[in-house]
């Protein structure tokens, strides 16, 4: 049962049951053990036996002992209730794939049909309906913004924060100014007139508000930061001169929903041990609405919580808020003792019920939770941070009254507690605290060079929460957006900076993030993440992010009516004696030649051919091993058909760079077979034949100076020249390296712009067959563009996808004395001339300023990362600086 | 009340000697003269109840016998208490096929496997190639069981299953061989129902 993904347990007898069965029958009294990984399911049947039990002692108070007529609910086959229920099932469970939550079963051996049938036919009944009742699309959009204020009170316009205008990346276009507030006070001194000034036209020019309308809203707050409350404050903005509520045109692009997360709103000791007071959230409330100058009209406060130092803050377009129901709120400590609220999170759930726009027709609601969450600090906390998050998660509990269905009597309705996870749409808005696994030299060295949107890319290989992430240690199933910004942590105030302002008592981190975890009905599309250099006076900086989200909207009674009656015809279909068979128009699936890289699709078609429904999935040959192997790919895995249905099934042969590299010389056959299990049935076996085609890509470089000559000609996988015969280099690495000296050594942007994927793939057919080059000489003798940009990829896609990199991992350290490799030496040498003759080129475009030193940086920062591979399981990994700094000498 | 068993069976042999036809006679008592060849593996049961009131149930497993899916006979034979090598009465190569299943079970199969041969197609005794001597004669030198049958006349057809449940070890029932239900109710720490626990502060179970 493990692996269940039900709101309800099933407890009809079963055969893992009846043990336990008998046992009751021969002492009543004996407890009866149940043993379940499904807290939700468990949850339910737990409420639901304390309901049975109150309503069971009710009766016998009324004198009808005997009347079981609350049986008759659990003796007849009814619709189960994780069908109609309004809480969305887990993200964590709906973001798996279908297969991978069903039972281990594998060839001759089932496993569990009766609970796999049950999760497939859930499955099969939920989208069917969800398609049915869809009337169309409903469209949301929100903003989310993070902020660690420090302790300190609103000081400056938030306007780019909330309000989402143009920054240029996070970059400052000047240095920030000095806070002028002492770290030591609280921030609530009121700033000087002059700052405030400076502060408005720094910000007006980089956000296009006119400077009039700044100057009276930071009036605004400074004045009455304390005493007025939000209603005041939109009254204020209309008196100071922004145009009427009616005025304000309500656009599209405005976002519906504001959230806004702060960590750290109160320092003070008493704010730790009694967090009652809400001055601070007034002010914050007043302050954002202020920064939304004329369009703060549009806004309403729809709920807030906060916990000591964080809170959390809703605003919803006025229009809208009556759409958003049922909302709940709540906080939990993980600081001191795993209860203080210096640590912790505070959460908001949100029922939303779209407006159909249809008379009578009332929308399936869309539930959204948000989360503000401060985790442990400390660069070498992971863990902890780590054990912090699963905490949250778990510990974040809302009690939530579901919403009566016609099954239930609703008096005897108990609330339920339900878990942030169980959303359609999860957002954590964070002070991670995760840092960067480099040095703070290393850190700051980076950020300060050129380029710098690759030395960005660089230093997030380090990222400590993209490591978690990547290792699923946390934040599985989550997405972040790309960074291009500067990291938000720290700045100080009259301390001892560097040139971008950051601490240097502290290593710059981007420890602020927003992330989000949607269900596969949800579409998301993140519009903007970026940090708000502008505002100053707390040691972090703002961040932001922008989402369009888009969710079918169902009409919710269609929807209850389609799934009972789609239900119930699968599941008297299946009380048939009939067995379920299923017919294959193929069995055999022949590929012929297969490519490196490139996918071969075919198609299988299953059809119904019983008069039962059918469900079907694809087992592995062994219990827990792969259902496929690494170069294939099948979709759907899982599926129900009704009687003479007929489906698709899609198989792709796609060999990656993960898979050639066994393929290349060992096996060039791609054979398996695949299992297909009916529920209750027959396993069908479809037969993979394809004949791979090696490739030079992929490989060891100690092979390929062993191969007679072009490895398609090589008769078979192992026929490789003794090691006295080896070449000093491969011939593919010379072909590209002496095609790129002669034609392409002054193409400026060689390496920086991506090659076209077909004329990469046209140029390794060359490499792998030893045919010419298919590319044709303009009349000067000269290549296009293109084609030179194609050879630069190709050259760095082979160094990227060579099994161990050029420079053997354990030569990391000590580099400069490599000589114990010639295959490697060889490249190198060849390839870090040829770097250095590159780099060394006027360029074609010379008048462009650009010297050559930062061209050789710029080569470095491509070249170094594929030359120096990080394994992702060493560590800690090796210092991006320093291997760039090797490369250096060897190019410049 | 009678006791119960359940073990599993594995059909092995040669691509078309009968091993589905022998299945759908012995599970429904039905014959069909044009059957398809078996791409895949049916699962399919039945019960035997012997002279004691004994019920066996057989979980069957009816392999292809194409060369092609060789390599997945194992997968349906592990764990498999039994298992009925089929050969075609009219075809000499079949039972030299039959003989290299035997093979590979008795290396690779269940030590205590119950391993019977069967020669099947009877009704086509004009074109008999395999006498009853030969097969019996190598059965007894492996300590097989042996019998013949007709799926189509429906000949020997549960005789020989009644003579495989009689010669399974009837004394404790044999493990489960699915997984499932394997979490078992170990170390639950169980929920009292009548305590009034505040829900949702705590996880209300152990895993």
């Amino acid at each position: 049962m493990a692996q269940t993904r039900h709101n309800t347990i099933d407890l009809r007898p079963s055969d893992s049951h009846s043990v336990s069965n008998q046992s009751r029958t021969d002492d009543a009294n004996s407890p009866i053990s149940l043993l379940t990984h499904d807290v939700q399911g468990l949850r339910s049947v737990l409420a639901e036996c304390k309901r049975l039990k109150t309503q069971a002692e009710e009766r016998e108070q009324l004198d009808s002992p005997g009347d079981y007529s609350w049986m008759q609910y659990y003796t007849t086959k009814h619709t189960p209730i994780s069908l109609l229920s309004k809480i969305p099932l887990d993200l964590r469970t709906i973001t798996k794939p279908l297969h991978t939550l069903l039972s281990p079963a594998s060839a001759g051996l089932p496993g569990g049909d009766e609970a796999d049938l049950d999760l497939i036919r859930e499955e099969w009944v939920r989208s069917k309906a969800e398609g049915l009742a869809a009337r169309k699309q409903c469209n949301l959009r929100i903003r989310v913004g993070t902020f660690n204020v420090n302790g300190k009170m609103p000081s400056q316009d938030l306007s780019p924060w909330v309000r989402g205008v143009e920054t240029n990346n996070g970059y400052p276009t000047v240095l920030p100014p000095l806070n002028p507030i002492s770290p030591l006070s609280m921030g609530e001194m009121p700033k000087k007139r002059s700052d405030t000034e400076y502060d408005a036209k720094s910000v007006g020019s980089n956000t296009g508000t006119t400077e009039s309308t700044t100057m009276s809203t930071l009036e605004t707050i400074s004045v009455s930061s304390s005493t007025l409350s939000s209603d005041s404050t939109i009254g204020g903005v209309d008196a100071t001169g922004t145009p009427l509520k009616t005025d304000v045109e309500d656009t599209e692009s405005d976002p519906d929903l504001l959230v806004f997360g702060f960590q750290e709103l109160d320092l003070s000791t008493e704010a730790l041990l009694y967090s009652s007071k809400t001055t601070r959230e007034e002010a914050w409330c007043t302050a954002i609405l202020a920064g939304l100058g004329e369009k703060g009209v549009l806004y309403e406060k729809l709920a807030s919580k906060q916990l000591v130092g964080m809170l959390l803050m809703v605003f919803v377009k006025a229009r809208l808020k009556e759409h958003f129901r049922d909302i709940k709120v709540c906080a939990v400590g993980a600081g001191l003792l795993g209860i203080m609220g210096n640590k912790g999170g505070a959460a908001i759930r949100l029922t939303y019920v779209p407006p159909t726009g249809e008379e009578g027709s009332v929308a399936r609601p869309i539930i959204m939770t948000f989360v503000n969450a401060h985790l442990a600090a400390f660069d070498d906390m992971v863990d902890r941070r780590n054990a912090d998050f699963h905490d949250l998660a778990r510990r974040l509990v809302f009690d939530v009254t579901p919403e009566p269905t016609n099954a239930t009597d609703p008096s005897l309705l108990t609330t339920l507690p339900i878990g942030i996870f169980e959303s359609d749409l999860l957002f954590w808005m964070v002070y991670l605290n995760y840092r960067i696994d480099l040095s703070d030299s290393d850190v700051r060295t980076l950020l300060n060079a050129e380029p710098r949107d690759r030395n960005i890319q660089a230093l997030l290989e380090f990222d400590q929460l993209r490591r978690c992430m990547r290792d699923g240690k946390s934040f599985q199933g989550f997405t972040e957006h790309h960074i291009t910004r500067l990291p938000t942590y720290r700045f100080s105030a009259g301390l001892l900076t560097d040139s971008l302002g950051y601490d240097m008592k502290r290593k710059p981190a981007w420890t602020d993030r927003i992330l989000y975890i949607k269900s596969p009905k949800t579409a998301v599309r993140q519009e903007s993440y970026a940090g708000h250099p502008e505002i100053t006076f707390s040691d972090h900086r703002p961040i932001s992010a922008d989402f369009q989200i888009t969710m079918p909207l169902v009409d919710d009674a269609r929807f209850q009516s389609v799934v009972r009656t789609h239900y119930h015809e699968v599941v008297n279909m299946e009380d048939s004696e009939q067995p379920p068979k299923v017919k294959l128009d193929s069995a055999l699936l022949e590929f012929g030649h297969v490519s490196y890289e490139i996918k071969t699709p075919k198609v299988v078609v299953l059809r119904n051919v019983s008069q039962v429904s059918c469900a079907y999935r694809f087992v592995p040959l062994e219990a827990n091993g792969p259902i496929h192997p690494l170069w294939l790919e099948i979709e759907p895995t899982t599926g129900l058909l009704l009687p003479g249905e007929t489906t698709d099934i899609r198989i792709t042969v796609h060999v990656t760079k993960e898979s050639a590299s066994e393929l290349n010389l060992r096996s060039r056959k791609l054979d398996c077979t695949l299992i297909l299990h009916t529920i209750f049935g027959k396993d069908h076996f479809i037969t993979v034949h394809g004949e791979y085609q090696p490739t030079c890509f992929a490989n060891k470089l100690s092979d390929l100076v062993k191969l007679p000559g072009p490895i398609r000609e090589l008769a078979e996988p192992n026929k490789l020249l003794p090691e006295d015969q080896a070449i000093s280099a491969p011939r593919e690495v010379m072909r590209i390296i002496n095609w790129l000296m002669t034609y392409a050594a002054e193409t400026h942007d060689l390496f920086v712009e991506p090659g076209t994927p077909e004329l990469v793939a046209s140029i390794r057919e060359s490499l792998d067959t030893g045919a010419d080059f298919i590319f044709k000489a303009n009349t000067d003798g000269q290549y296009d563009r293109q084609t030179k940009t194609a050879f630069g990829e190709a050259l760095l896609q082979f160094l990227d996808s060579l099994v161990e990199p050029v420079i053997p991992r354990h030569l990391y350290s000590r580099c400069l004395q490599v000589n114990d490799r010639d295959e490697a030496f060889e490249v190198w040498i060849s390839l870090t001339a040829f770097l250095h003759f590159i780099s060394q080129q006027p360029g074609e475009n010379a008048n462009d300023g650009t010297p050559p030193t930062s061209r050789a940086e710029l080569l470095a920062s491509v070249f170094a990362p594929i030359l120096f591979r990080n394994d992702p399981a060493l560590y800690p990994p090796s210092s991006p600086v320093g291997t760039r700094r090797f490369l250096l000498f060897f190019i410049q | 009340m009678s006791k119960q068993f359940q073990f599993k069976l594995v059909l092995l042999g040669e691509s078309a000697v009968g091993k589905s036809s022998l299945v759908l006679r012995f599970v429904k008592d039905q014959f069909d003269d044009y059957r398809e060849s078996t791409i895949g593996a049916a699962f399919l049961t039945q019960t035997v109840t012997l002279e004691d009131q004994t019920t066996v149930k057989f979980e069957i497993w009816d392999t292809a016998g194409q060369e092609r899916y060789k390599s997945l006979a194992p997968m349906y034979y592990r764990n498999a208490n039994c298992a009925v090598v089929v050969y075609d009465v009219t075809q000499s190569p079949s039972l030299d096929k039959a003989k290299t299943w035997i093979r590979e079970l008795q290396r690779q199969a269940d030590p205590n496997i119950v391993i019977a041969l069967c020669g099947n197609k009877t009704d086509l005794s004009a074109r008999r190639q395999v006498t009853q001597e030969e097969a019996q004669k190598y059965a007894d030198e492996e300590g097989l069981m042996w019998g013949e049958t007709s799926a189509k006349t429906g000949e020997g057809v549960s005789e020989i299953f009644t003579a495989i449940a009689k010669k399974l070890p009837l004394t404790a029932p044999p493990p489960r061989t699915a997984t499932r239900g394997a979490a078992g109710a170990t170390g639950g720490r169980g929920v009292d129902l009548n305590k009034q626990s505040a829900t949702g502060q705590n996880e209300p179970c152990n895993c």
